[in-house]
């Protein structure tokens, strides 16, 4: 054919591939640097980094870098990775950049089910993360199917209005079990759901999320490019030999179980899901090879940035959600309002 | 490349399957360290019935958590925690603060938030951190991973109140004095019970938070495994709204519900406001006024000193010695509360009269004398 | 005889099961490299048809074969690189450029993991020749023109690198100049050899390019042949219930409302 002369125009998107490519490199690499300048930052023993010396041989420093930040951090890194990736599954399959899994009943199903479980069936930590799983997946669900049937308006609001009342009854029975729960030993873990916190996370949380956390994501990882598709309606994406109710619904699943596994661990944590999918693409264009992996490595650096705040701006704890809405909401406005964030196409 | 991708699932799948039994530390519910029989040696059981092993005498106590008043007041209680306390949450209630008064370097110790983290209390290089049981799952765990001993108390119900004393008595090394105190609350209780035997009237009485926070007026009743049940029960009294609470905290109830009750007598009870305020306020309010336990003259406020008597803070004793001399002043016609509340200080806190009259007395809210 | 490259033998076909079949009895035989056009009002089953044929519906009764092989035996992803279809208008969210858009045809080839390829780009590249809009192959699909879009659907259908492809009322939404324009394509396609199978409710068109008629009513074939021969005033009046009538002006068919 004429590839001699493709090669001009075409050499244009290679090379924005490869400067994509090097760009998430490099944005890895600050994630890296981040987390272990994160490990060394704190309130101990006062505010600023813990020096070099003092890990050596202070022996409740190590303990406290080791078995308290450490899985701390990492939780964070994986809220991070995980709300972005749901965010941005959701928003391509579902066609909507205004949903994120707190809009969609998901955040608010799973947080309802770990309280649940908390309340009335004692709370393993496995059992936690199964219940909210089952009702974030339900969450989804009922927002879906309820707005498939709602005959007003076009689908991107019908799916925002189903996901509203979808979360509020979530919501409302989380509600319920907040007045049934003893207040002084459940109750705080409650307000804890809403408002999203890390305190306390050990070890063992972290490891049991780890499973269900790793293996959505790597899957969406992998399927990046063919999220693409799947974004089509339904006989399209099957002429160009795709699956489309079965490869959507694994992607689904793939973006719930990460999420609703978070949740369980670490309450609802806002806004993460929503803003880094459009900051991803916005700087890496919509397509979801780059845009979603982009979206995760900002949403880490975005969240461990959080609870690095969360933790040491004052000397008790600020709940997570507070400073990723907070954040969060501050750089949607400005997102929004700013038309002249081109970056170079 | 899918049979890689199998291949990670896989093996993520079995190491979930082994992950939780192996991270690291394992945190056993006991903490024993090798001890010599000639070392001074603390082994004590807790509320939460976990055995803990403490080397050497703690020095450096830190204490913290929600409701604090009801460990910090039964901590000082001991003349040896004041110097062994390193650091304090918030332990005073509304503008009150005890503790403040009865410990000059009080100022220097309160740096620690209500909802203080792991690391934060880490930063105070405690030995030991005491904690209400409600924390164990989240901050206590932390704490643990850390290698911080922590002995639990609860000081929620009279029975609380002795076993957890006998705790304190063992981590300040003076068992003797917690028994004391212990039986100074049983002998008040025996006392207001010997007083009361026979009766056969009990009064239907209603104990009532007034909370006026965000604007809205609302009168809430407490569950009944609380305090405030049982001083009721325990000061000869039936409690009116035995049916109306399902939950662990307080529950709002509305004016037509305390009416339908029709209670003989009703106790408000405030920890911001003045609680005299409050029912003067209500006396001139027709529809309380409707009420016939206000026109029978039984509508009063709960007293208390720095912080209200109803609560499991130390001063419940005094509430139900109160509380028993309004349910049936009959039986307590010999009863001084003034001189009641200064033996109370005299003897769990060393605080004579001076001080009393100085710093006590005048704080004295609602319907006494 | 030569294998049509696809066929259809008495199928049935329903939406909902015991109601009225949409499509009854229908048979249909596509000669390769010939531009055919089915004609029926709105409602006849064009898009059913499209559908059956790509595999995505499955009749009720009866055979649909690709190359003389009934399509239940092709994979999937096969018949993705036999087949593509290009919808009547399609409602794309987000920006993509034009060019990330139409790699997107190379999904048949790609195993669900992998990534495409620069080969595929430059297919990609390519199919946007030869529709003429690969100056307009980094500019956002948002940003373009309905007609302009419409083409890069075609361009993704041929990024497919098909043998047949299906167009479904591919004009309706057209203006005058983006029409001519679309049949110029399709006829330059089919001077390569493509195969092209598109429903159409305007008969001009059909006059204008097909070589081939299908002409539906109430779900069966009424009739079928070459274009000129078929598609008569007396058999476009009655599938159309309308008057009409066809008159031949400077060589070529037109239609004329009576």
């Amino acid at each position: 054919m004429s590839s001699v002369v493709t090669a001009a125009p075409l050499q244009k998107t290679f090379t924005r591939n490869h400067k994509r490519q090097r760009i998430l490199l490099w944005l890895g690499l600050a994630l890296v640097v981040l987390f272990f300048v994160s490990l060394l930052w704190g309130r101990y023993p006062s505010v600023g980094l813990i020096p070099w010396q003092q890990l050596n041989q202070d022996e409740l420093a190590r303990l406290l870098v080791v078995n308290l930040r450490l899985p701390r951090l990492l939780t964070a890194l994986f809220v991070g990775i995980s709300l972005s990736a749901s965010g941005t599954v959701f928003q391509t399959l579902f066609g909507n950049p205004l949903v994120e899994p707190g809009f969609l009943g998901v955040s608010q199903g799973a947080a309802c089910g770990a309280a649940l479980c908390i309340v009335f069936l004692g709370g393993s930590a496995a059992m936690i993360q199964g219940l909210a799983i089952v009702f974030a997946f339900s969450g989804l669900g009922a927002s879906y199917f309820l707005a498939r049937r709602i005959r007003y308006g076009g689908w991107v609001l019908r799916l925002v209005l189903s996901g509203i009342a979808v979360s509020a009854l979530f919501s409302a029975g989380l509600g319920v079990l907040k007045y049934l729960a003893d207040p002084l030993r459940q109750l705080p873990e409650i307000t804890f759901w809403l408002l999203g916190g890390l305190s306390s996370i050990t070890w063992t949380q972290f490891l049991s999320i780890l499973p269900a956390t790793v293996a959505g994501l790597v899957f969406l990882i992998l399927f990046r490019w063919r999220l693409n598709l799947l974004a089509l309606n339904e006989e399209t994406a099957f002429s160009m030999g795709a699956a489309p109710k079965r490869e959507r619904l694994l992607l689904l699943i793939a973006a719930v179980l990460p999420a609703a596994a978070i949740i369980s661990v670490s309450g609802m944590v806002g806004w993460v899901g929503l803003i880094m999918p459009h900051i991803g693409r916005r700087l890496f264009g919509s397509d979801t090879r780059y845009s979603l992996p982009a979206s995760m490595l900002l949403g880490g650096i975005f969240t461990i940035l959080c609870d690095d705040l969360a933790r040491t701006l004052l000397a008790g704890e600020i709940p997570l959600g507070i400073l990723t809405s907070l954040l969060g909401a501050t750089i949607f406005i400005i997102l929004m309002v700013s038309r002249g964030v081109k970056v170079e196409r | 490349m899918k049979r890689f991708v199998y291949a990670c699932l896989i093996s993520l799948a079995l190491l979930s399957a082994c992950a939780p039994q192996n991270n690291p530390p394992a945190v056993p519910s006991e903490q024993s360290i090798p001890t010599n029989p000639n070392s001074p040696s603390i082994t004590l059981t807790d509320a939460l019935g976990r055995k803990v092993t403490l080397p050497n005498p703690p020095k450096r106590i830190v204490i913290t958590g929600k409701a604090l008043i009801m460990v910090v007041d039964a901590v000082y209680m001991f003349p040896e925690a004041s110097s062994r306390i390193t650091a304090l949450g918030n332990a005073g209630q509304g503008t009150s603060n005890f503790i403040s008064l009865i410990d000059p370097s009080y100022a220097l110790k309160a740096t620690l938030q209500q909802d203080a983290g792991a690391e934060q209390i880490a930063a105070a290089r405690p030995d030991l951190v005491i904690l209400k049981s409600y924390l164990a799952e989240t901050l206590g765990k932390s704490l643990e991973t850390l290698k911080i001993p922590i002995v639990y108390v609860d000081f929620e119900t009279p029975e609380q109140y002795e076993r957890d004393l006998a705790i304190l008595g063992k981590v300040f090394q003076n068992e003797a004095l917690a028994r004391q105190i212990a039986a100074y609350y049983q002998n008040k209780v025996t006392e207001i019970q010997t007083a009361l035997k026979g009766v056969n009237d009990k009064p239907r009485v209603l104990m009532l938070y007034y909370n006026d926070k965000d604007g809205a007026v609302a009168f809430n009743v407490p569950p009944m495994a609380w305090m405030q049940t049982q001083i009721v029960q325990m000061a000869g009294g039936e409690p009116a709204w035995s049916s109306a609470n399902p939950s662990s905290g307080w529950t709002k109830v509305t004016l037509e519900q305390i009416a339908a009750w029709d209670a003989d007598q009703i106790f408000i009870i405030s920890y911001n406001k003045n609680p005299s305020e409050v029912v003067a306020g209500l006396k001139t309010d027709p529809q309380w006024q409707a009420l016939r336990a206000t026109q029978q003259n039984h509508l009063y406020a709960f007293s208390g000193d720095l912080y209200s008597w109803d609560q499991p803070d130390a001063r419940w004793i005094l509430g139900l010695s109160w509380l028993a001399t309004r349910l049936h002043p009959d039986r307590f016609t010999q009863f001084d509360m003034v001189q009641e509340a200064q033996q109370f200080y005299q003897t769990l806190y060393g605080l004579d009269a001076q001080f009393f009259e100085s710093k006590i007395h005048p704080t004295f809210k609602g319907d006494l004398p | 005889m030569i294998t049509p490259l696809l066929s259809f033998h008495q199928v049935q076909f329903g939406y909902k099961p015991k109601t009225l079949p949409v499509l009854d009895g229908l048979d249909l035989s596509l000669k390769e490299g010939r531009i055919t056009a089915i004609l029926g009002p709105n409602g006849a089953g064009k898009t059913t048809l499209l559908y059956l044929a790509l595999g995505w519906l499955k009749p009720w009764a009866g055979v649909i074969n690709l190359a003389g092989k009934p399509i239940e035996e092709f994979s999937r992803r096969v018949l993705g690189q036999q087949m593509a279809l290009i919808p009547q208008s399609e409602h794309i969210p987000f920006e993509y450029t034009v060019l990330e858009f139409v790699l997107l045809g190379r999904a048949p080839y790609l195993p669900s993991l992998e990534m495409p390829s620069h080969a595929d780009e430059r297919i990609a590249y390519e199919a946007l020749e030869k529709v003429g809009i690969a100056h307009l192959f980094d500019h956002s699909v948002l940003g373009i023109s309905g007609g302009e879009r419409q083409l890069v659907l075609v361009a993704r259908a041929l990024a497919q690198t098909p043998r047949l492809l299906l167009l479904d009322e591919p004009t309706s939404h057209l203006d005058l100049g983006n029409k001519y324009r679309l049949v110029r394509i399709l006829q330059g396609l089919q001077e390569h050899g493509a195969t092209i199978l598109m429903t159409t409710h305007e008969p001009d068109l059909a006059l204008a390019v097909s070589d081939e008629a299908v002409l539906m009513e109430k779900g069966r074939v009424l009739i079928t042949g070459p274009t000129a021969e078929v598609a008569t005033g007396e058999n476009l009046s009655r599938i159309y219930r309308v008057p009409v009538k066809i008159i031949p002006v400077e060589g070529k068919n037109q239609v004329i409302w009576m």
